[in-house]
């Protein structure tokens, strides 16, 4: 039986669903997308068994239905290779997919769809919605501070918890913490303190398809899952199983220096020192004085940079050492004009935020330098 | 680089040399050092054992059906630490420019020797005959230009030989020695050099610099300069520790799981010998060997130095997680090492937040 589909109405579902496809696999059927086609709609699935992808194509108006499984990275290439607006005739025979465009064929190999591995519902019915905007940010200013390929696996992820009528992100690889919180919508199921830790690929995904539409999204947890349903686009992520280090305890209270920054400021003087850094090590100074905080980088050819910020500060000089790398990626997090440094001393942990009513804070260990 | 004169020393079946030597009822009967046990391989093995087909690394069990008459000989590495010392002491009075490879084997730039004598192979002779003379025990010496050819030098005259490879024959002698004499040429490579029609050293020489990095990378150009008798390694004496390490033969084969407890037995083992180093280590390294003989190995490297025990413990176990084989996978030996050492004040500590 042939199937009709427009050439775009079947890309944008399986381009959709690409990224976890990969092209090594121990298991065969994990290079293919599950395609499934009907008079409604036609819909993607592609899984590397940690993070699930169904893309949906809705009124696709697709003539005849088709159930089955093939090579992503090729029927995408395939498809790509044609004109816009080309139709495209699909058909199903034994195990072969015919795939005709005007006067081109391919045929490609399928397996079968009940070998293809879905999570399937989430278990529970724990959900809550919060704004797709508000959390494609707390993901894009908390995921930097994942670890990555750290022993201590439940660092290489994302912590997901509730406390009262916020959803709060934390992520650290044990040298910095970043956590931000956003609101949430009606949600069923869902207790205080409940969380849940997403695996580093799980974030990556979110970070990629998650859009900034100022629209409600759904976010569902079962016992193994996290689901994120954007309508045209359902992403699964795998959990995490363990837990989460105790991170309360290490974000300063109080400090002995509080400091008021102009970001960009701080950052210019920061990105200037990194260059004279040393490569490996990437450690700057950080010299609180009377006429200003004095940032310098060196290297081990004793070359040096120097740049000076603008701050009040009334105090006794002292400095502090940092890895430049994580300054700066927070500063790269924060949109604010102006940020608060809460500082003790050079041994403890070093607190940026944007003050008390922040939804954004970070904690830094400084370096010895 | 001016013309170096290298000497490669290499004792003779040295850990059996040594028992013959202090047991007179060992002498002249094939001798093979090795424990009791069905898993043991072969420590060393003299040279009445070679004849029968024995030699080391090869189990035991092997070593006694090629000859059931072969006296075996627990091995006492104490004393064969102790007389290498000796051997060692000997050498220091020739050069100071002595590189141990092993306990039985070094390396020794005599380029200026403090002996005062003229020639390198002059310098080989009176080691050797000191060897004898003072410890009962016999070597076999090489003599070259540098360390890779010294090394083979030693090897052609085995046992209680000296060969020298003066700079003029060093193309002569290389041109039919099959490749796989040359160091770091292994199966792998000489199946790969043997589709290009490569068996000899001559055959090597016929390909271009550019010809064996394309084929082979890096290690293409390491080719290029061993076919021409190249190799500007210095002998360094005193080399610092490359890594520390310590395995496990099981008496029977065991699963993935089953092997924590001899991890955390290894892992204090090594965390115990890493203490005499006052550098530190950043990477630990498990070494597991299955029941057909395969080797895998994973490593961790960390941003900070490692700082306890637990630490080492906690990672090696962990890398376990990273050995994709099939859940029923038997292993015959596990192995956890350090490697990757740093003087402490080349690590500009960045603390940790949280541990």
């Amino acid at each position: 039986m042939n199937t009709i589909v427009k050439r775009e109405n079947i890309l944008k579902p399986v381009l959709a669903v690409l990224g976890v496809v990969e092209r090594k696999q121990t298991m065969p059927i994990l290079s293919n997308v599950l395609i499934k086609i009907n008079k409604n709609s036609i819909s993607a699935t592609g899984t590397d068994l940690e993070v699930e992808l169904v893309a949906i194509e809705p009124h696709a108006g697709a003539a005849g239905e088709l159930d089955t499984t093939v090579p992503g990275r090729k029927f995408a290439d395939i498809l790509r290779s044609f004109p816009e607006g080309q139709e495209v005739t699909l058909a199903l025979d034994g195990d072969r997919l015919h795939l005709k465009a005007g006067r081109s064929r391919f045929t490609l190999v399928t397996q079968p769809v009940d070998d293809f591995p879905l999570v399937g519902e989430p278990e529970t019915p724990s959900h809550a919605h919060v704004s797709e905007r508000k959390l494609r940010e707390l993901i894009r200013r908390t995921h930097f501070s994942m670890a990555q390929n750290d022993v201590r696996y439940y660092l290489n992820g994302l912590r997901i918890e509730f406390v009262g009528k916020h959803m709060r992100a934390v992520a650290t690889d044990g040298h910095r913490l970043a956590l931000g919180e956003i609101e949430i919508g009606s949600s069923e199921g869902i207790q205080e303190g409940m969380g849940v830790i997403v695996p580093r690929k799980g974030v990556l995904e979110l970070e990629r398809l998650i859009t900034d539409q100022d629209r409600e999204i759904r976010i569902a947890f079962g016992t193994n899952h996290l689901r994120i349903d954007l309508g045209e686009l359902v992403i699964t992520s795998k959990l995490v199983e363990g837990r989460f280090p105790d991170y309360q305890s290490v974000i300063p209270k109080d400090g002995r220096h509080r400091l008021l920054i102009e970001r960009e400021r701080l950052k210019l003087a920061l990105s200037r020192a990194a260059i004279l850094a040393n490569e490996k090590v990437r450690g700057v100074r950080l010299c609180f004085e009377s006429q200003g905080l004095r940032v310098v980088g060196h290297n081990t050819e004793q070359e040096e940079a120097e740049d000076l910020v603008e701050v009040s500060y009334g105090g006794e000089s002292f400095e502090v050492g940092f890895n430049v790398s994580y300054l700066l990626d927070v500063l790269n997090a924060m949109d604010d004009r102006e940020i608060e440094l809460l500082i003790n001393d050079p041994n403890s942990s070093c607190l940026i935020d944007t003050g008390e009513s922040g939804n954004y804070r970070y904690v830094i260990m400084p370096m010895r330098l | 680089m001016n013309l170096r004169k290298i000497v490669h020393m290499d004792m003779d079946a040295f850990y059996a040399s040594i028992e013959q030597r202090d047991d007179p009822g060992l002498r002249g009967r094939p001798v093979v050092v090795a424990w009791q046990g069905a898993r043991s391989v072969v420590c060393a093995a003299s040279y009445e054992a070679r004849r029968f087909g024995i030699h080391s690394a090869m189990p035991a069990v092997r070593a006694e059906r090629l000859c059931p008459e072969a006296i075996f000989v627990p091995p006492d590495f104490a004393r064969y630490r102790a007389v290498s010392q000796l051997v060692r002491d000997i050498l220091k009075n020739y050069s100071n420019l002595v590189e141990p490879l092993s306990l039985d084997e070094a390396y020794l730039d005599v380029t200026e020797n403090k002996a005062g004598l003229l020639s390198a192979t002059q310098v080989a002779r009176a080691i050797r005959s000191e060897i004898r003379g003072g410890l009962d025990l016999t070597a076999s010496a090489g003599v070259a230009a540098n360390k890779f050819l010294a090394k083979i030098a030693s090897d052609w005259r085995k046992p209680d030989g000296l060969f020298v490879i003066r700079p003029h024959e060093v193309a002569a002698f290389l041109h039919p020695l099959p490749v796989t004499r040359l160091p770091g040429v292994g199966r792998v490579t000489t199946l790969r050099l043997g589709k290009l029609g490569v068996q000899t050293v001559g055959d090597l020489q016929r390909f271009d610099r550019v010809g064996l990095e394309s084929q082979f990378g890096r290690f293409g150009l390491r080719l290029y300069e061993l076919a021409r008798g190249i190799d500007e390694r210095l002998v360094v004496p005193n080399r610092p520790t490359q890594s520390i390490s310590a395995e496990e033969t099981f008496e029977r084969d065991r699963h993935l799981e089953e092997i924590e407890p001899a991890i955390r037995q290894l892992a204090e083992k090594v965390w115990k010998a890493s203490q005499n180093e006052k550098r530190i280590a950043r990477t630990v390294i498990l070494k597991l060997k299955t029941d057909g003989f395969r080797i895998l190995t994973r490593s961790y490297t960390r941003v900070l130095p490692l700082a306890s025990c637990e630490d080492l413990t906690r990672i090696a176990l962990s890398l376990r997680e990273r050995v994709d084989l099939d859940p029923g996978q038997v292993f015959r030996l596990v192995g956890v090492g350090l490697s990757n050492f740093r003087e402490p004040d080349e690590i500009v500590a960045q603390p940790p937040l949280l541990e």
